[in-house]
């Protein structure tokens, strides 16, 4: 039910985040690391990859960096750098496990040098009350970083004529080069009235990409995923399950990586089907370890744990999903 | 994994056992509160103690007391009781996602090929994305060295319990919460038994030295077919060391694997299922890129060509040295005269074929280049262009075989045993008859009158060929390929 993207200009801004972004940029904060594209003015996006994982973890590695199961052999199983290529991930929509995104759909290539709706993700979710909603990805594909980004539709009726056109910000607020976001759209229109979608999306404003870093910057673990249904009961941070069926879980926490600087540090996931399309949606706060409460801050020293609770209509269907989670802050 | 739903008493002489046998640490003096002691694997516990010395922390927490953490997960992760030791092979039988299925399919024969999630003491599970343990395979997760599980424990535990708040039980709790097993508080009491939180020390745990790094997991070198050798590790639940009370069948809700392979390949964690492990009629492998869930990306396939040998000294894919023919197998393949598939297997077991033999036996006599091959083919199906025709040729003008009346040679005809003895004792330079011992019949299926009488008590005289257990020659049998074997390299030693 969608049809051909058309890039328009900005529609609105949805925050006053220049400041924001100056400020940052004031500070000289400097997150991960940058590799592979060729930067601004190129066709190809610089990944915001993690610092080496045998930084991360040097208790892990041996003197020659390896990991190695069986350490009397003298071989080496898999080396930090090969891990570290590994999860900067391969060319195209690969899964990539980077500084503050882990997750299909952060490209590299930059030809199209546009804010765009990834048309194949974009799945109809209609609301309760059968009015039309949808939900899917968007991804930055300019050199820059794009601030405020939003989303829009185009619903028209069989016969073509337009019923309605809304608009909403995409949930990730500062987009690197080359990443994707989720997006939620609703309206009042009744989704049996849709025949067809023009989408499009565009950006407010841009930065240099090195801006908007600090705030994005993160090391993802999934700790554990647990099924919806039926399961035994799990407890974990404030979450006790409730009796009968059980939602879908996933418990997980970010840690600061040089150069975070994450204000109101939150954790934003997206559940992808088999086919690509967006199941889920959710947005959480990270909370802090011990004694509770809300993470104010990230920084490089930092940690936060977020779960991650579904059971809306898809949550049966999320185990076997392919999980995107993206480190977003205020 | 679930706790303590097997109890096992085996383990108290096991325990005497191995202090006896110099265990690297004993049952410390029990302090207050006092607690049962733990049994735990000598070489895992001194590996632990290490990842804990070796991991950095941004707060004060000894070495001891972050090895204390590692430990405290283990007992409810794995099961054991406090008197077995802990296995580093735990495979977890709780996640019953279809994806963990060969082939994504709960309901095909193969049920016994399933990638088990969460893995060794620590019950690692491939849902770990950017974590060390997310990149590692099931063989790192299963090592408890330092450059494995270990290190992974001591790092996620040190960052969580410096980075929480709240009391010293709060900060532990925050260390363990990844942990499912810690829920209910049972990681404090453990921890509480095996740390001495005045002394600073460990304490109340038994070493055995049953249980090593590896819980049973084995080394092993594999190739794809004939390709390039790399390490790989092989895991089989019955050799579990400690306690495998996880691979009963009614532990959990998932299946218990067969046995089977781990390695990496590129960015892929790769398991495989050899039928010769599982009985299947196939071969079935899978792979997870290295950081990703398995639940989402697994891949299912029916073949995957895999070789895994034991040792360097293996040259077959399917020979190891516990082969009945090993070392006779090996002989024929160091002294050219015969080769494996392009597959990495030498097949013992198949039929050796009348070509084959002429080949075979050519070599072994030195692939002499007198008498030279005749201008005119002997044999109407053995043509000049045939690959085994000087073969074949050669040992015709040595009067070794001497083909069919219609004047075929039938080369992919299976050889006989008493073909083989009649080759075997023509080609010998100077055959002896039977010895007086053999004068009457050895093999109550070879009679005197028996048409290769002669040449199979001649064998058997010279130590070639002893028959069977039931007193048979079995002579019309065919000969397989590590009979021949055995039987050339016996003709040798007797020359």
């Amino acid at each position: 039910m969608t049809m051909a993207t058309n890039e328009r200009p900005s529609l609105r801004r949805r925050r006053g985040l220049l400041a924001g972004v100056a400020a940052t940029v004031l500070l000289g904060g400097v997150g991960a690391a940058f590799v592979l594209g060729g930067g601004a003015g190129s066709d190809e996006s610089d990944l915001p990859v993690l610092p080496s994982i045998e930084e991360r973890e040097p208790q892990a590695f041996d003197e020659g960096g390896c990991l190695e199961a069986a350490p009397e052999t003298g071989g080496c199983d898999v080396s930090a750098e090969q891990l570290d290529d590994i999860a900067a991930g391969a060319a195209g929509d690969q899964f990539r496990i980077l500084s503050g995104f882990q997750g299909p759909r952060y490209t590299t290539d930059l030809t199209r040098a546009a804010v765009v709706v990834l048309e194949d993700t974009v799945a109809d979710a209609p609301a309760a009350d059968g009015t039309w909603a949808a939900q899917g990805l968007a991804r930055n594909e300019l050199a820059e970083a794009a601030l405020d980004v939003s989303v829009s539709a185009r619903l028209l009726d069989a016969a073509g004529a337009e019923l309605a056109v809304v608009e909403e910000p995409v949930i990730v607020d500062d987009l690197r080069s080359g990443e994707p976001t989720p997006f939620v759209l609703g309206s009042e229109v009744p989704a049996a009235e849709v025949a067809a979608v023009e989408w499009w999306a565009a950006a407010g404003s841009t930065s240099a990409p090195e801006a908007v870093e600090p705030a994005r910057s993160g090391q993802i673990t999934t700790y554990f995923v647990e099924p919806a249904g039926d399961r035994d009961p799990v407890e974990v941070l404030d979450h006790v399950d409730p009796a009968g069926s059980k939602p879908h879980l996933v418990y997980g926490s970010v840690a600061g990586v040089e150069g975070a600087d994450v204000t109101e540090p939150s954790i934003v996931a997206a559940w992808l089907g088999a086919d690509g399309r967006v199941l889920a949606v959710e947005d959480e706060r990270l909370v802090r370890l011990g004694a509770g409460g809300v993470l104010e801050s990230l920084d490089a020293t930092g940690l936060g744990d977020f779960l991650l609770v579904q059971d809306g209509p898809t949550a049966s269907e999320l185990l076997d999903a392919e999980l995107a989670l993206w480190v977003v802050g205020s | 994994v679930k706790r303590g739903l097997v109890k096992r008493t085996t383990a108290v002489l096991a325990v005497v056992a191995s202090l006896a046998a110099g265990a690297a640490f004993a049952l410390a003096a029990p302090a207050s509160p006092a607690g049962a002691a733990r049994t735990f694997g000598s070489t895992p516990y001194n590996d632990v103690r290490a990842a804990a010395a070796a991991t950095g922390r941004d707060c004060t927490v000894s070495d001891d007391g972050l090895a204390a953490l590692v430990l405290s997960v283990i007992w409810g992760e794995t099961g054991a009781p406090t008197n077995e030791a802990p296995s580093p092979m735990t495979l977890s039988r709780y996640d019953t996602s279809d994806a963990l299925y060969a082939f994504s399919n709960p309901n095909t024969s193969y049920r016994g090929a399933f990638w088990h999630a969460g893995v060794g003491l620590w019950q690692f599970d491939s849902a770990g994305g950017s974590s060390t343990w997310g990149m590692g395979t099931a063989a790192q997760s299963i090592s408890t060295a330092t450059q494995s599980a270990s290190g992974f424990a001591a790092g996620e535990m040190a960052r969580r319990y410096c980075n929480a708040s709240g009391t010293g039980a709060q900060r532990r709790a925050a260390a363990w919460s990844p942990w499912n097993a810690c829920r209910s508080g049972g990681c404090e009491t453990v921890f509480r038994e095996i740390y001495n939180t005045s002394t600073k020390q460990l304490r109340n745990l038994v070493g055995t030295t049953q249980v090593g790094r590896y819980g049973g997991m084995e080394t092993r070198l594999c190739s794809r077919g004939a390709g390039p050798t790399f390490t790989c590790y092989f895991i089989d639940p019955a050799r579990a060391q400690g306690f495998d009370g996880w691979a009963t069948p009614g532990w959990g809700s998932s299946p218990v694997t067969e046995p089977f392979y781990v390695y990496r390949d590129g960015s892929n964690e790769v398991r495989v299922w050899l039928k010769e492990h599982t009985g299947y009629s196939i071969d079935i492998a899978a792979t997870r890129p290295l950081g990703q869930n398995v639940r989402s990306s697994v891949t299912w396939y029916s073949s995957n060509n895999l070789c895994a040998k034991v040792s360097s000294a293996q040259t077959y894919c399917d020979v190891s040295p516990s082969h009945l023919f090993f070392d006779e197998i090996e002989w024929v393949s160091d002294q050219g005269i015969a080769e494996g598939y392009a597959d990495g297997d030498f097949k013992p077991s198949a039929a050796v074929s009348r070509q084959a033999m002429a080949a075979f036996l050519y070599r072994l006599m030195g692939s002499p280049s007198s008498p030279a091959a005749p201008s005119t083919a002997t044999f109407t199906d053995v043509s000049r262009s045939h690959t085994f025709f000087r073969e074949i040729e050669w040992l015709h003008a040595r009067g070794v075989i001497d083909g069919y009346d219609d004047g075929t040679y039938r080369p992919l005809n299976g050889v006989t045993r008493q073909a083989t003895a009649a080759f075997l004792y023509r080609l010998d330079p100077t055959p002896n008859s039977p010895t007086a011992r053999s004068t009457g019949h050895t093999f109550r299926d070879v009679a005197r009158n028996h048409p290769f009488w002669r040449e199979i008590e001649w064998i058997e005289d010279v130590g070639i060929a002893d028959g069977y257990s039931d007193g048979t020659f079995k002579p019309g049998a065919t000969v397989t390929r590590q009979a021949m074997a055995a039987f050339l390299q016996r003709f040798d030693a007797a020359h």
